[in-house]
């Protein structure tokens, strides 16, 4: 675990490691909820952090447009990795979608994502027993999936594309927290963050292609962190 | 050679033995979650006290792992499917 202090950050692995969600090759930019590049709507805005503050009720903060453009694009590209890997469900073993296990809400899928990122969203439930983990897969991953579409799209849903003050009920803040946290999951998941070299990162460079999602993550951290407080 | 007697060992079967359910629910640490958030959910999930969650959270975060709940499998695999709802990494496991 990590507090929301600065220099959490791995310094190897500049590949552009951040940048794609989407699990292999996918379209580079498909999902980007902007029409704009993803890097200057961070940098524009790194000097300008919006934190949650408690309001009666729940928590409220006031987002400039960059600001909501970072969150939604983020958040939209979680939910369609999330979602995108869900077209193998659903279908038995004989390749041919059961009626049944539609109804039920099964997944046919009973194993661990290859990708690290979709692999941490959606981990297995037993240490070593696969068996037990795929028994489990079977039962919740499609309700996991869709929970955590459903919290990307209550964040999309309160959080106006050009900005402005967003109110938050606490359910509302949950369903905020849940899916911030789902990626700051994606982010640290792809930079390689760990325990062991988050001091590492105290500096890194503004040029690094991947300099946008280490500010992205850390100003989310703080967000997050602001959102926990103002509903505590 | 004369037998020695065997020593059998007797499994301690005392009443108690089996009555805690033997099924438990691991968090591991993990660098990503923020220890404010650890804490907030081991409350909304399990209906800790502030203080219980905190202690919880700052076991899985110097110890790497953290027992959080016990009891009937069914009912730790939904507590499992809880935490992975927030994000944790959350495991279940045969108490032996």
């Amino acid at each position: 675990m990590t507090g929301t202090g600065p220099g959490e950050f791995p310094a190897e692995n500049g590949d552009n490691a951040g940048r794609d969600f989407s699990a292999g090759s996918g379209e580079p930019g498909a999902y980007d909820a902007l029409g704009q590049p993803f890097d200057e709507q961070v940098n524009d805005d790194r000097d300008v952090a919006a934190l949650f503050r408690p309001v009666p009720g729940g928590a409220a903060c006031f987002f400039e447009p960059a600001q909501a453009g970072v969150i939604r694009t983020l958040v939209s590209q979680v939910a369609e990795l999330v979602r995108s890997e869900d077209e193998g469900g659903q279908v038995s073993q004989g390749g041919q979608p059961d009626e049944l296990e539609m109804m039920l809400g099964l997944s046919g899928n009973d194993e661990l994502p290859e990708d690290p990122v979709l692999a941490r969203l959606l981990p297995d439930a037993y240490k070593d027993d696969p068996e037990a983990s795929a028994e489990f897969r079977r039962y919740t991953e499609e309700s996991l999936r869709s929970a955590k579409i459903n919290s990307a799209q209550a964040v999309l849903a309160s959080l106006p594309a050009d900005g402005g003050e967003v109110l938050l009920t606490e359910p509302e803040g949950q369903q905020w927290l849940r899916a911030l946290n789902d990626v700051r999951l994606a982010i640290g998941t792809r930079l390689g963050i760990t325990e062991d070299n988050e001091d590492l990162m105290k500096d890194f460079s503004l040029e690094e292609p991947r300099s946008a999602y280490i500010l992205a993550y850390q100003w989310l951290s703080e967000l997050q962190d602001s959102l926990i407080d103002a509903l505590s | 050679m004369s037998t020695a007697p065997a020593e059998v060992q007797q499994p301690s079967t005392s009443e108690h033995a089996r009555l805690d359910p033997p099924w438990i629910t691991i968090v591991w640490n993990d660098p990503i979650n923020l220890m404010s958030y650890v804490t907030y959910v081991f409350q909304k999930v399990f209906g800790y006290s502030k203080p219980v969650a905190e202690k919880l959270m700052l076991d899985v975060h110097h110890k790497g792992k953290a027992v959080v709940s016990s009891g009937a499998r069914e009912a730790m695999e939904r507590d499992a499917q809880a935490l992975h709802g927030y994000g944790l990494w959350a495991t279940v496991s045969h108490d032996s």
